[in-house]
């Protein structure tokens, strides 16, 4: 994920696991240096996996620049290469 | 662990864990401390036969490695296994078996016979499964606490093939009085489809009307959620559709917006530790 820094890319994490101390261990252990949240965090009225449907773990999302959803699957490596292309594209339509 | 199986063994231990909360009447019953017996014995077994695993399985590892050391040559691990074999599950059906019999057609044995359900999956029984599933389409079908039950016929596909199961589903549909068991029933035989059928077949469409129907029927929130989260899946959170907002608080406390993020790539990573 290093190699994404300063970059148009954003890794959002949804934990679903029901206690926020886990999970907040797990983050430290594991040094996720990136944005989490729990499933249903607080003030949201259902679960994010409910509004999103998700009913498999894990699961990745890809947004584009408009947040339009051009990847839902359970392949992180798909999910990683779309991300990369997408960043590669988006930058270089800056460039012109 | 494959994910799918790895779902289906989630999905079984929370109903394994839910069939314990329905609420007591007048305390908790014979019945009910019976069934929470047999269910905490079978957690215990399995948790010791877990443990037995993975020690057989580091101690072949360890000699593994010192075999490597010695420039032995080394064979191949074995696979870790998954599940234990079809024997370490007769006792706790025998169990079971015995105390459904001693409750007779009382609502009572119902705990067991869902139990029965359980086992027959878990050590792929046939029998053990179709029994279960006869008294609770017949003896028991009166009962309003069979929506879990359902739930159980639409794991059977694999285990009794797919026309075996729906004739239990559609029996629960046809004969059960109370609406939400109904609406479990006529859900679970649909999922399937509106799960995978391609969203511009006739299997899909006929899925997703039956669905929508069930849903109506009832005032079960969580059969109403449920149908609204298939169809969403299938029809709105698709590639190519404009994503939800996420509004929220993050691990840190800090508020956040999903959109804050429009104009940047981002992947969302659904994931659990388990």
């Amino acid at each position: 994920m290093k190699e994404m820094k300063n970059r148009p890319f954003a890794l959002i994490g949804v934990n679903s696991d029901g206690d926020l101390d886990k999970i907040r261990a797990i983050v430290k252990k594991k040094n996720l240096n990136w944005r989490s949240f729990q499933n249903k965090p607080k003030g949201a009225k259902n679960p994010i996996s409910q509004d999103w449907a998700v009913r498999g773990w894990p699961t990745m999302v890809v947004l584009d620049e408009d947040m339009r959803i051009v990847y839902r699957g359970h392949n992180g490596n798909q999910a990683i290469s779309k991300v990369k292309m997408l960043v590669k594209k988006l930058e270089s339509s800056k460039d012109l | 662990m494959h994910s799918r199986t790895r779902l289906l063994l989630g999905v079984l231990a929370i109903l394994m864990a839910t069939s314990s909360w329905l609420p007591a009447q007048e305390g908790p019953s014979k019945a009910k401390s019976q069934l929470k017996e047999l269910e905490e014995g079978m957690d215990a077994a399995y948790a010791k036969w877990r443990k037995e695993q993975k020690e057989k399985m580091a101690k072949l590892r360890a000699e593994q490695e010192k075999a490597k050391k010695d420039g032995q040559e080394v064979p191949p691990m074995p696979p870790m296994r998954m599940a234990p074999k079809e024997d370490f599950y007769l006792p706790h059906i025998e169990k079971a078996r015995k105390l459904a019999k001693s409750y007779g057609t009382s609502d009572d044995a119902i705990g067991f016979q869902k139990f029965l359900l359980m086992m027959g999956l878990r050590s792929r029984n046939k029998d053990v499964f179709n029994n279960a599933a006869k008294a609770i389409t017949t003896t028991h079908i009166a009962s309003d606490k069979l929506g879990e039950s359902a739930n159980l016929f639409m794991y059977a596909t694999r285990l009794v093939g797919k026309d075996v199961a729906n004739g239990y589903l559609r029996a629960l549909e046809t004969n059960s009085p109370h609406s939400q068991v109904r609406a479990t029933a006529i859900l679970a035989r649909v999922t399937e489809s509106l799960e995978n059928a391609g969203t511009d077949t006739m299997a899909y469409k006929a899925a997703k009307e039956e669905a929508l129907r069930a849903a109506a029927m009832t005032d079960d929130t969580d059969i109403k959620t449920r149908v609204k989260g298939l169809i969403d899946g299938r029809e709105n959170l698709v590639t190519g559709k404009v994503a939800p907002d996420i509004i929220g608080v993050d691990l840190d406390g800090t508020s956040f917006k999903l959109s804050d993020y429009k104009g940047k790539i981002v992947l969302l990573d659904f994931w659990g530790d388990w």
